[in-house]
C-alpha cells in the first residue's frame, strides 16, 4: 500500500513561491532534494524547479471571506464573492507567481435562520420538536450537531422509560439539560424560561448522560 | 429406506440453494437467491418447510407468500377422518361448520370452523404422514459427518441432532402445544399482545382448537404510521424479554407467518400463533444472561464474563481459548441491551466486528454454546428481521425493565454464579465507561471541560474541530483514530485515550 505524502508542483522560481506560501501558514521542513518541501499540518507541497503547467490551486475554508481577502492584500488580486448555493460562498484570489487561492465560507444554520430536523426515531409531538430546536440555538455552533443528536437520543430514552413512544416537550428539554455541560446551564435555563417552561424541575431532575 | 431416498433429490436441491445463497453477493442477487431457496424449501412439508420459513423471513413478504402457498393444502375430506378419530366423535358433533379451504403449514393444516354456539375457531390438524417424513429427515440429519470443521472445533453434533429431535417431537404433540399456549396466554402480560385462547377440551394429540383471532399479515404494518409501527415493535420486544427472562419459556418460531397485527379500539394489537416450537430455559440460564447484562451495564456487581456464559450453558474449556476477548465480545453481542438510546441494527455490524475480534477462533465461541442456543439466536434473528421491516428503532433496556419487573432483576442480581476452574485467567466485567471527558487547559487555566456519553468515542474525530485535529495528527499521526479503535476493542472500559500539547495548550481525553 502506498500513502502519498505530498503534492508536487514544478515552478520556475520555487524559492519565491515558497516565500509566498509561508505567508499562508506553510513552513519549510528539513528535507532532502529535490526542491523545497513545505507543510502546514494538513497539506505538504514539494516545489521543484521547472515550467508550471498550470497555476497551483489551493483551497481554504474561512469564517469571513472579505476580511481574509483584505488581510492578504497586494499583490493578491481578488475576484468578487460568489454565492454557490444557500449554504456556501466562494471568493478566488490570484497571485502573480501563478497561485490561485479559493476561499470558501459555509453559512451556519443561525445565519440562514434554519432549524435543522432532529435525528428522531420515535413519533415526536410537534411541540416537543419545536421546543428542542429552539433551545438548541443556545448551544455554541461548534457543539450543536453533537448536542442535537445526544439530546434527541436522551429524550427518546426518557420517553420510553416513562412508558411512552411519543416524546413530549418535557422529555425533549430534560434530554437537553441532561447532556449539557454545567457551564452552559445558566444560558440554557434562560432559553427554557423564554419558551414558557419552568427550568428548575428539569435541572433538579438532571441525570448527566 | 425407500421413503428416505425419495426425499434425497429434494434435499440435494436445498443444498444447491444454500450454496447459491452463500456465493451470492449482497443486494438483488442475494435477495433472489434467498427467495429461490425459500421456494425450494417450501416444496415439501416437515423440516424443509421449517428452514424455509426462516429464509423467507429474511427475503421479505413475497418469498413468505410463495412459501406459504407453495404447498397444496390437503383436501378437507382427507382430514375429516383424522378429526373424527382424535375426538372419538363425528366432527359435526362439535363443529357447526368447517371451511373446506385450509392453510398448509409445516407439520399440519389449519381450517377455520364454527362451533354450535356461533364462535369462530381455528382447527389445526396434524398431517397424517408427517411423523414418517420427519423420522426420515432426522435419520438423514444423523448422516451429517462429524469430520472437518465440526470435528476440529469440537461441535456437539449429537447435541444438535438431539435438540432437533426434541423440538420436532414437542412440535408434533398438539396437546402439549395447546397446554403451553394456554400457559403463556395466562402468564405473559405484555401490552398489545394477543395469544388466542385454546379450547383445551377439544384438543388432542393431533388436533388443536383455538379461538379464531383475525389480523392482517405483519407486512401490512410496514406501511402504517410510525406510532403504530413502534407499538408493534414494542410488543414484540417485550414479549421476548418477558418470555426469556421471567418465564423461561419462549416462542421458538417467530417468523412472520406466525404473527398478525390489527388495529382496534384498544389500540394496535399483535397476535402470536403456533406454540409448537418453544424453547425452555432453566432459571440459572436465563438469570445468568440477565446477570451478565446487568454487570455490563454497571447495574450489578462486576462478574467475570465467563461465569455468566457458563451459567447460560457454555463449555468453559472451549471458552478458555477466547477468554481474553470475552469482555469486548460480550459488549458487542449484548450491545442492544447496553445502549441508552434507540438501537439501530444497521449500525451494529455484528458479523464483521465478531470476525474482526476473534478471527478464526470465533469457532471456539460458536462451538462452546449449548445446542439450544442456536434456537435462541434464531429467535433474536427473527426479531431483528421484523424490527428492520417495521423500520422501528427503540431503546431496549427500559422496555426490558418494564417487561421483566424489579423482582426478576433483583433475582438476577442475587444469582450465585458458577466458580471458574483454577488457572483460568480472570478479567472481571468492568462496567463500561459512561462518559467521554475532554479537558483543555491553557497554562493553568481550565478552558474547556466536556462530558459526552462514552458512545461518542466512536465519533471522536468528528467531534474535534478540523483544524485542531490536523494539528494533533501533524504532531502524532493517527493518534486519535488509534485511540478510538483501542477504546472500541476494549469494550469502552475506563481508560486514557490521548493527550496533546502545543505551547501553553494541553488537551486530555479519557473515558471514565
Amino acid at each position: 500500500m502506498i500513502f502519498p505524502s505530498a503534492l508536487c508542483h514544478p515552478h520556475p522560481d520555487p524559492e519565491a513561491l515558497a516565500r509566498c506560501l509561508e505567508g499562508l501558514g506553510f513552513r519549510r521542513t528539513q528535507s532532502a532534494s529535490p526542491g523545497l518541501l513545505l507543510e502546514n499540518g494538513s497539506l505538504a507541497l514539494r516545489l521543484t524547479q521547472g515550467q508550471a503547467e498550470r497555476p497551483l490551486r489551493l483551497e481554504a475554508q474561512v469564517r469571513d471571506l472579505s476580511s481574509e481577502a483584505q488581510a492578504l492584500g497586494a499583490p493578491w488580486q481578488a475576484e468578487s464573492e460568489e454565492r454557490l448555493d444557500p449554504h456556501w460562498a466562494r471568493q478566488r484570489l490570484h497571485h502573480p507567481l501563478g497561485l490561485t487561492l479559493t476561499l470558501l465560507r459555509e453559512y451556519s444554520e443561525d445565519e440562514l435562520d434554519l432549524l435543522p430536523p432532529l435525528p428522531t426515531h420515535l413519533d415526536w409531538q410537534p411541540e416537543a420538536v419545536a421546543a428542542l430546536q429552539q433551545v438548541l440555538r443556545q448551544v455554541p455552533l461548534d457543539f450543536r450537531d453533537a448536542a442535537r443528536r445526544r439530546a434527541t437520543e436522551r429524550a427518546e430514552y426518557l420517553c420510553v422509560v416513562d412508558g411512552g413512544l411519543a416524546p413530549e416537550p418535557h422529555h425533549a428539554l430534560q434530554g437537553l439539560v441532561d447532556v449539557t455541560p454545567a457551564f452552559q446551564h445558566p444560558l440554557l435555563a434562560d432559553a427554557i424560561r423564554a419558551l414558557g417552561y419552568a427550568p428548575e424541575p428539569l435541572f433538579a431532575a438532571r441525570q448527566p448522560a | 429406506m425407500f421413503a428416505r431416498l425419495r426425499r434425497l433429490p429434494h434435499l440435494l436441491r436445498l443444498a444447491w440453494g444454500v450454496r447459491r445463497l452463500r456465493r451470492a453477493a449482497q443486494g438483488p442477487e442475494k435477495a433472489l437467491a434467498q427467495a429461490a431457496l425459500a421456494r425450494a424449501l417450501g416444496g415439501g412439508r416437515g423440516m424443509a418447510m421449517k428452514i424455509g420459513q426462516v429464509y423467507a423471513d429474511r427475503s421479505g413478504a413475497s418469498a413468505l407468500d410463495e412459501l406459504l402457498h407453495g404447498i397444496e393444502p390437503l383436501p378437507l375430506t382427507t382430514l375429516l377422518p383424522l378429526i373424527e378419530q382424535a375426538l372419538d366423535a363425528p366432527p359435526e358433533r362439535h363443529f357447526a361448520q368447517i371451511e373446506p379451504h385450509g392453510i398448509a403449514a409445516s407439520l399440519g393444516q389449519v381450517h377455520r370452523a364454527t362451533l354450535h354456539n356461533g364462535s369462530a375457531v381455528a382447527i389445526k390438524v396434524r398431517y397424517p404422514d408427517i411423523q414418517a417424513i420427519l423420522d426420515g429427515e432426522l435419520a438423514l440429519a444423523g448422516l451429517i459427518p462429524g469430520v472437518g470443521p465440526a470435528k476440529r472445533w469440537g461441535f456437539d453434533l449429537e447435541g444438535y441432532r438431539q435438540s432437533l429431535r426434541d423440538n420436532f417431537e414437542r412440535e408434533l404433540d398438539y396437546l402439549s402445544e395447546a397446554r403451553r399456549q394456554q400457559w403463556l396466554r395466562e402468564q405473559l402480560c405484555v401490552p398489545g399482545l394477543v395469544i388466542p385462547e385454546v379450547l383445551l377440551p377439544l384438543c388432542r394429540d393431533g388436533l388443536l382448537v383455538q379461538r379464531w383471532e383475525a389480523g392482517e399479515p405483519l407486512r401490512s404494518a410496514e406501511s402504517w404510521p410510525l406510532g403504530e409501527r413502534l407499538q408493534v415493535a414494542r410488543t414484540l420486544l417485550q414479549t421476548l424479554f418477558q418470555s426469556l427472562f421471567t418465564l423461561g419459556e419462549l416462542h421458538g418460531d417467530p417468523h412472520a407467518g406466525n404473527l398478525r397485527v390489527r388495529r382496534g379500539a384498544a389500540g394496535v394489537e399483535t397476535l402470536l400463533y403456533d406454540f409448537g416450537c418453544t424453547l425452555s430455559l432453566a432459571r440459572e440460564r436465563r438469570l445468568g444472561l440477565l446477570r451478565l447484562i446487568l454487570a455490563l451495564r454497571g447495574e450489578a456487581e462486576p462478574i467475570e464474563p465467563l461465569q455468566g456464559l457458563i451459567a447460560i450453558g457454555f463449555d468453559v474449556e472451549k471458552l478458555a481459548h477466547v477468554a481474553a476477548e470475552m469482555p469486548a465480545l460480550m459488549r458487542l453481542l449484548l450491545r442492544p441491551f447496553l445502549l441508552n438510546a434507540p438501537f439501530d441494527p444497521a449500525g451494529w455490524g455484528l458479523s464483521a466486528a465478531f470476525e474482526a475480534q476473534l478471527g478464526v477462533r470465533r469457532w471456539w465461541f460458536r462451538s462452546a454454546g449449548p445446542a439450544d442456543v442456536v434456537l435462541l439466536l434464531r429467535i433474536f434473528q427473527g426479531l431483528f428481521n421484523h424490527l428492520e421491516r417495521l423500520d422501528a428503532k427503540l431503546p431496549w433496556w427500559p422496555l426490558l425493565v418494564q417487561a421483566v419487573g424489579e423482582e426478576t432483576l433483583a433475582e438476577a442480581r442475587a444469582l450465585v454464579l458458577p466458580t471458574l476452574p483454577d488457572g483460568l485467567s480472570l478479567s472481571p466485567t468492568q462496567p463500561a465507561a459512561t462518559r467521554l471527558r475532554v479537558q483543555l487547559y491553557e497554562g493553568e487555566r481550565l478552558k474547556v471541560d466536556l462530558e459526552l456519553p462514552a458512545d461518542a468515542t466512536a465519533e471522536l474525530e468528528s467531534l474535534i474541530p478540523e483544524e485542531t485535529l490536523a494539528q494533533i495528527n501533524a504532531q502524532q499521526p493517527g493518534v486519535v483514530a488509534e485511540a478510538c479503535a483501542r477504546a472500541q476493542a476494549s469494550g469502552l472500559v475506563a481508560q486514557g485515550l490521548f493527550a496533546w500539547e502545543e505551547g501553553a495548550r494541553q488537551v486530555r481525553v479519557w473515558l471514565e
